[in-house]
Parts: structure tokens; sequence; C-alpha cells
């Protein structure tokens, strides 16, 4: 009940937080992506209202106005997409930079941009795209068929650093970019690349010019930054800010965003501001209309009445608590069961860590990832909140109390819980050691910076961790932390089944057909309880209420291609 | 200037230990900048794609060899380019500098009014309620860490008052909260540090000679008796430069401003050891810079001492 309560009070001021049953009733078309069910809920507010309002919005609105954003670190690397891994300059990027597709976060569909139209042939190998004619960047070079080459190649350059669009365009299964005519360009791969259409909406996919890329070389994404798009790149002082500015000259926008022309706003500027505590005192005070903030801080936010609290779906995988399934402790089934039926993520989603934020995690990709947000065949598995049947567990299993803590053959309950220590201050690993307590377990937490952490789990040198990614391509994301032999595929899970389905998975030609092998894998990856599935979360923003016409992107970060200022 | 050469010379050895510590402290804290930079990208990443820029960035060499590389760069000026943007690090130094340097000055030049005025007030007025006070102060000011009170200052006269910016800002009133914050615990030491100076000088021959002579009390202290009060507080002022250099890292993270502080900062979160040990390097540069000059400044406040 004070859940409702409190949701209720922030749901007032936000544009709508979903419930799974809400979220389940917005299919989409592309059941991958991730924000598409996210933002088909965030931007359910917006979404209605703008489709009505977008086409008159161009003249209507107040125009002008300065929007800050503040963000921590939001250019983690560069803004050149060929080699950043920074998804927040990803975002940056993509109102400068134009991509070839653009997916209707309402919906989930893919729509033409830059590319008019395309086919894909049979196997799935080659893309034909059909470009936009009369498009110019902003440094005046046309955009064609030799421009999207220039920069595929660009990003694929094999001996250049890879950075995230790398992943984006295929990796090894890519094979080429032709020229075909000055408006026609085709991509082939080696092996299908389901995901492409969507990655190329992405901004880390936008299309840079070609001049400005070879005039700057080493400094382009640094000193400068030259798109199509609605807005132009002004300048990038790292550490303090990135400033962007209305292109007049802008005629474009994809057809299906509901109005062309030039974006309302004279200028957005990102600022950079690490505390998320100082983010949100500068919207309320007005030094910035739009933050980033964590649960912690919602409480400040309720009861003012000039902002509001958006809640985004994450897209990305559940937040969870994973296993080291080497340890010899929790190489005991039983254990691992034990463990997840002490959690109760209802009531731990009513802790300050998440101000009833987020959703109870079922599976290690939350509903907003999966078709039509549909877990249903996979439910099955998910283990339920039983204290009682927790310690019965454990009984059997021969772990019996001495004192507060259970052990066996003089091995003890406690878990090595290796996190950040922003996990710990956002308040969302103490409580896990609480619910273990209840059943006579115990967390022993080791917290650390970033580093420290990514060290750990690399290494497999953890028991326990807190663990998600950002993303909206379902099978990288399961392949990155569940198929034997990657990387980050620590947990010491080694399921031969498991890993011949993300193989198919990946091999697929469509994403209709990964979800066929995808969905069948995330069960067997329950079944072996490699973690607490915590909670699907959110992403919050504090915006002012100044600040309208706010659209979220395919992966829940705002798009601000049409916002503008109340006056 | 034999002596100003020989301190150069000896300043040598000291950027070789301060290299060769902030390397080593560097790679054995825990973290792999090239993990860092790949893991939550929300797509599965090869083992070989994340060798092949280890690779490009010379980490799969053995320590020595790293190190060694870095020194023969860092003698030609070179030092090397930033993991995560690849701008080079003396580009970055560069432009980060002016902000880090308007920010210490300015803390300088609030710490030295505070603590002159206060340790003067204190000395002067030995005994009385005012020494007391303006030695309560500076004890706040050495028992206060600078980042919980800039913290303090955000919260009180940006939130509360709204008087001056939260998210940094340029200009007089973007500076003025973290000067103060970051030149407070500064003015403590040099207050403490004037007024046993001036208390040592006052009891000198030459001021009872200076009152006998019928001077007046205003005169005696600040011609005579501060001038040569002076030698000690400069040098204190020398090692609170450099104790102002470092705690900038703090201070332009809580304040949110540009500069070198910020610089290191996040450099040091993404194991970007090429800006780190650059940018700590160079501090060291600074410092020991600045403290020849408090050196050789002695011979101008008092013509007694030769550096020669």
């Amino acid at each position: 009940m004070e859940r409702d309560t409190k949701a209720a009070s922030i749901e007032n001021r936000t544009f709508g937080m979903m419930s799974r049953r809400q979220l389940a009733g917005l299919s989409v078309m592309l059941p991958a992506l991730a924000a598409a069910l996210a933002n088909g809920s965030v931007a359910a507010g917006i979404g209605n209202r703008t489709a009505i309002s977008r086409a008159a919005m161009a003249q209507d609105v107040p125009q002008g106005g300065e929007l800050t954003v503040a963000y921590n670190n939001p250019v983690g690397d560069t803004l050149n997409q060929h080699r950043s891994s920074s998804t927040s300059s990803r975002m940056i990027s993509r109102h400068v930079l134009e991509n070839l597709t653009w997916v209707d976060p309402a919906n989930g569909s893919v729509n033409p941009w830059l590319a008019e139209s395309w086919e894909i042939s049979e196997d799935g190998l080659e893309y034909v795209f059909h470009l936009k004619q009369g498009v110019m960047f902003h440094d005046g070079t046309p955009f064609n068929a030799e421009a999207v080459k220039a920069n595929f190649d660009n990003t694929m350059d094999p001996e250049a650093r890879p950075g995230f669009t790398y992943g984006a365009m295929g990796a090894s299964a890519y094979a080429g970019t032709e020229v075909v005519d000055e408006f026609t360009v085709k991509v082939t791969f080696i092996s299908p690349h389901a995901a492409f259409l969507l990655f190329l909406s992405d901004g880390g996919t936008g299309i840079d010019s070609p001049t400005a890329m070879a005039e700057a070389g080493e400094d382009y994404g640094r000193t400068t930054l030259v798109g199509s798009g609605p807005f132009k790149f002004v300048e990038w002082i790292q550490g303090s800010h990135v400033t962007l500015e209305r292109n007049p000259d802008y005629t474009g926008g994809p057809a299906a965003f509901g109005f062309t022309g030039p974006t309302p706003l004279d200028r957005l500027i990102y600022r950079d501001v690490p505390e998320a505590n100082i983010r949100l005192q500068s919207v309320l005070a007005d030094e910035a209309q739009l933050a980033s903030i964590i649960p912690p801080n919602v409480p400040e936010v309720q009861g003012q009445d000039n902002v509001r609290v958006i809640a985004t779906p994450k897209a990305g995988t559940t937040r969870m608590y994973l296993f080291n399934m080497n340890s010899p402790k929790l190489s005991d089934m039983a254990v691992r069961k034990a463990i997840n039926m002490v959690v109760d993520k209802e009531a731990m989603l009513m802790l300050p860590g998440w101000a009833g934020f987020g959703r109870p995690g079922i599976a290690c990709l939350p509903s907003n990832m999966v078709p039509n947000g549909d877990l249903s065949s996979v439910e099955q598995y998910d283990i339920p909140y039983d204290l009682e049947g927790a310690r019965a567990l454990l009984d059997e299993a021969g772990w019996v109390l001495n004192g507060d803590i259970r052990e066996k053959d003089g091995v003890q309950l406690i878990f090595d819980m290796s996190v950040m220590q922003s996990d710990v201050d956002a308040g969302v690993i103490e409580p896990i050691d609480g619910f273990l307590r209840e059943a006579g377990m115990q967390l022993n937490i080791k917290a650390g910076d970033i580093n420290y952490w990514i060290d750990s789990f690399s290494n497999g040198d953890y028991e326990m961790t807190l663990m998600s990614d950002s993303g909206y391509v379902a099978v990288g994301m399961v392949q990155e932390f569940f198929r034997s032999g990657e990387p980050f595929a620590t947990t010491g899970l080694a399921n031969a089944e498991i890993d011949d389905l993300i193989d198919k998975a990946i091999g697929a030609p469509t994403i209709e057909e990964q979800w066929e092998y995808l969905m069948p894998c995330i069960g067997l990856i329950m079944q072996e309880v490699v973690g607490v599935m915590g909670w699907e979360s959110d992403n919050l923003d504090v915006a002012s209420n100044k600040l309208q016409q706010l659209a979220y992107n395919e992966i829940g970060f705002p798009w601000f291609y049409g916002a503008y200022l109340e006056q | 200037m034999r002596y100003a050469l020989t301190r150069l010379v000896l300043a040598v050895p000291i950027m070789f230990g301060v290299s060769l510590f902030t390397f080593l402290m560097l790679h054995f804290v825990p973290g792999d900048p090239v993990a860092a930079m790949f893991i939550g990208q929300g797509a599965a990443v090869s083992e070989e794609q994340m060798d092949k820029v280890r690779d490009e960035l010379g980490l799969n060499d053995p320590l020595p060899v790293q190190y060694l590389n870095f020194l023969k760069n860092a003698v030609r000026g070179d030092l090397g380019n930033s993991i995560r943007t690849n701008e080079p690090v003396s580009e970055m130094i560069m432009r980060n500098l002016p902000a880090t340097m308007q920010l210490t000055l300015a803390s300088m030049a609030f710490a030295l009014v505070l603590g002159i005025s206060l340790g003067m007030l204190a000395a002067i007025k030995r005994g009385t309620v005012f020494d007391t006070a303006a030695m309560f102060i500076a004890l706040l000011g050495v028992s206060m860490p600078s980042f919980w009170l800039g913290l303090l200052l955000i919260s009180v006269f940006s939130i509360q008052l709204g008087w001056f910016p939260i998210i940094g800002g340029s200009g007089w009133r973007g500076l003025i909260l973290p000067a103060f914050a970051l030149g407070f615990a500064a003015s403590a030491i040099i207050a403490r540090m004037v007024r046993a100076s001036l208390l040592d000088v006052l009891r000198d021959n030459y001021i009872v000679t200076a009152r006998a002579k019928g001077l007046t009390e205003r005169r005696v202290i600040f011609r005579h008796a501060l001038r040569n009060a002076a030698i000690p507080v400069l040098t204190i002022v020398g090692l609170q430069f450099g104790g102002l250099l470092a705690g900038a890292v703090i201070i332009e993270s809580v304040f949110t401003r540009q500069g070198l502080g910020r610089m290191l900062v996040t450099a040091l979160q993404s194991r970007d050891f090429p800006v780190a040990q650059g940018g700590v390097l160079f501090v060291a540069i600074v410092y020991v810079f600045v403290n020849l000059i408090v050196d050789l400044f002695y011979g101008v406040i008092d013509p007694r001492i030769s550096v020669d």
C-alpha cells in the first residue's frame, strides 16, 4: 500500500511508470529492442499527445532558449562514434548526426531516415539502402553513398581501435560496403547480423561528414563533429560541458517522428556533474532543466511543484546479483536456490535504494526486452520468496546453524560480495545481506571503485556481485555473460546446450528467429540459478516543468529534437 | 645562479622518483583500462578484440618496458596520448592548466589576505579575545576537510541562499566558493605561522630600538617586524601552493569545475595511465619550481641571505 502511495505521488509528475501488465500490453514489432517497450511506456504521456500536436509544433511552440542537461561524465571518451565506447556520448552525437534508420520508441518499428528504403536478401547477408537525396552536412558536404561507405569503412578499419560501433556493424560478421550508385549503397555480411537495422538507428552509427573526418583526423570527435542533424556541434570542454546549437537550415527529421524542420531550442548544453544530489539541486534551482538522478534523491523531489520525475525502464539486462558457481559454497544448487528464496523482491523495492521504482526481476533480461513483454514461458523457473522453505532446503542440504551462521564441514555460508562502492552508497547491497541473515547466511561486502569491481568480475575473484549491462540487442547481452569462454562470462556456467542456443540465435537471419532460440536459452539459464535476478531497473531523470515535448529515444535516453522551454 | 642550478639538478631525481612511484601505484592497484572500456557496451566482445587494443596501447609489454617507454618519451616532452580520448596528454594539461591556476591563485590570494590579517591581529593583540578568536578560526581551518567545507558552502550559499551557482559557472561568481573552500585551510596555517613569527620578531632588540626612536606602532609593525617575520611565512606559502594544487583535485570535482584536478580524477577512475602519469608528473614539476622561486625570493626580502 505504501508503495502505491509513493509511486502515485511521483507518477503525477511523470510521463507514467508502467506496470508489467501495461508494459506487456504494448507490443513491439521488433521484440529485441530494449527500450521500445520501455519508451512506449514512458512516452505514453508524450507519445499520444505528440502524435497530434507535433504537426503544428514548429510554428506553435515557444522558440529559442538554452536547455542545460546535467549528467555524470556525458562524454566518457570521445564524440567520434567510430571509436567511442560511451553510451551517453552516442546519445549526444545523435543530436548532431542523422542515421540511416529511425526506430520509433512508441512501437519499435524501424523507419526510414537518411535511407528512404532498403532491401534485405533472403539469407540476411546483403542490405541495399536507397538514400535520401538533397541532404547536406553542416560543412556543406553532400550526403551520398560515398559518405556512407566512408563512415562504415572508418568504423571497420582493421588498423583502428574498435569502439561500440564496430560491434554494432557486426564485428567479424561484417564483410564490406559497396557504392552501387550515387544514392544506393550495399552492405554485405559473412554471417547474418539480424540486429543491423536496429543498430543503424543508434547514435553510434550516425553518419558524419567524410570531409570533416578527413580534415580533423585524430582530433575528430574532440574538436569537431559534423553531421546533418538538427543541432550543430559548438564545443566540447572535457570535464565541463558539451555545447550544441540549433541548425536553422534543418529540413530533415524522420517522417515517422511527426514533424520536420529546425528544432525550437537555440542551444543545448550537456554539463558534466558527477554528484547526483548536485545534479538534482541544479534542476531545482533552474540552473539545469534536466538531470539524471538516483532513487535515494526521489524523496527530495516530492512536494516540489516545478519539477517532475521521469522513470524510463532501462534498456539492458536485469540487475542481477550473480553467483560465481566456481565457489565451493555456490556450486551447491541448494545454496543458490535458498539465496533466491530469502530475497523478498517486492519488499526490497520499497527500500530507499529503489524508492518504489523498478519491478521484481524474473529472468536475466527484463520484460521490456522480450517480445510483447512476455516472460510467461520462463516464469515457471523464477524462484519465489519463501523464507521457511529456504531454511528447510539448507537444513536438508546439511548447512546447519552454528550460532547465527550456517556451516557445513567447517565452511560458513558467508559470501564475498564484490561491488562498486557507489552501489553500496545507493543502498542496493546491504539489504541483500539483511535478507540472507534471516536464513543464517551473510555477505562479506567488498566494495571499491569501478576498476576494482571490473577487475574482480573479469578475473572471477568474487562469490557474488551486482551486475547489469545497458543495451538493446538481447542476444549480445546473453552471450556476454552466459556463453562459456566469453571474457565477461565468469559465473562458472558451462552448459553446452546454452552455448548452442546462443550460437544459433547469433546466426539467425532475423530477430524473430533469434527469439526462437533465445527464450529457451533464458529458461535454461534460470534453471541453472546463476544468481538472484534482482530487479528490472528504471533510469530516473528529474525535469523542470518548463521543459516540454521531451522525447525519449529507443534506448531510453532523452532526445531533444522538438523539445522546447516554456517562457 | 649556482644555487638555482643546483636546485634544478636536484629536481631531476625528485621527478624520476615521482614518475616511478606514480607508475607503480597505477599499475599495482586493481583495474584494467581495456576491460573498463569494453564492459557494459550491451554486446559481447572477444578476447582478441580486447587484446588488440591492449597491444595498441602497449599494455601487453612488460612493466619495465612500459615505464622506460614512458620515461623516454617524457624526456622529449611527449607524455603520450589519453587512452580514452586519444588526445595528447600535454595538450590536455595545457588546456586544463589555466582553470586550475585561476583557482589556485585565487585560493592563495584569499589564504594570504585572511592568514596574514588573522596572524597579525593575534600577535599584536596577544592574549586578548582577538587572539583567541583568530586562533579559533585558524583551528577551524586546519580541522575541516576542504571537500566537506565545499559541500557545506554549496548547501548554504548556493542551494539555500542562491547567491552562487550550484554547478560551477564562469566568472568571479563561480570562483568565490571554491577559492574559499580550498584556501581556508592554507589561511589557517599561514595565520598560525604569521602569529608565531611576528611574536618572535617583536621581542627582538631592533624592534625595541625602533620603538625607542619614537616610530609609530604601525610603522614598527609594517616596516620592520612584518618584513622580518615574512621569511618563515614565505616557506609555508611555497609549501601550501603544492597543497592547494593537490586540493584542487577534490575541490574541482565538488564544484564541478574544469581543471587539472578533474582531469586527474577522471583519469584515475578510468585507469587512463598516460593522463594520470603525465598529470602527476606535471604537478610535481610545478611544485618543485614554485618552491625554487620561493627560495630565490628569500634574498629579495632579506638582502642578508645570499642564495649563492
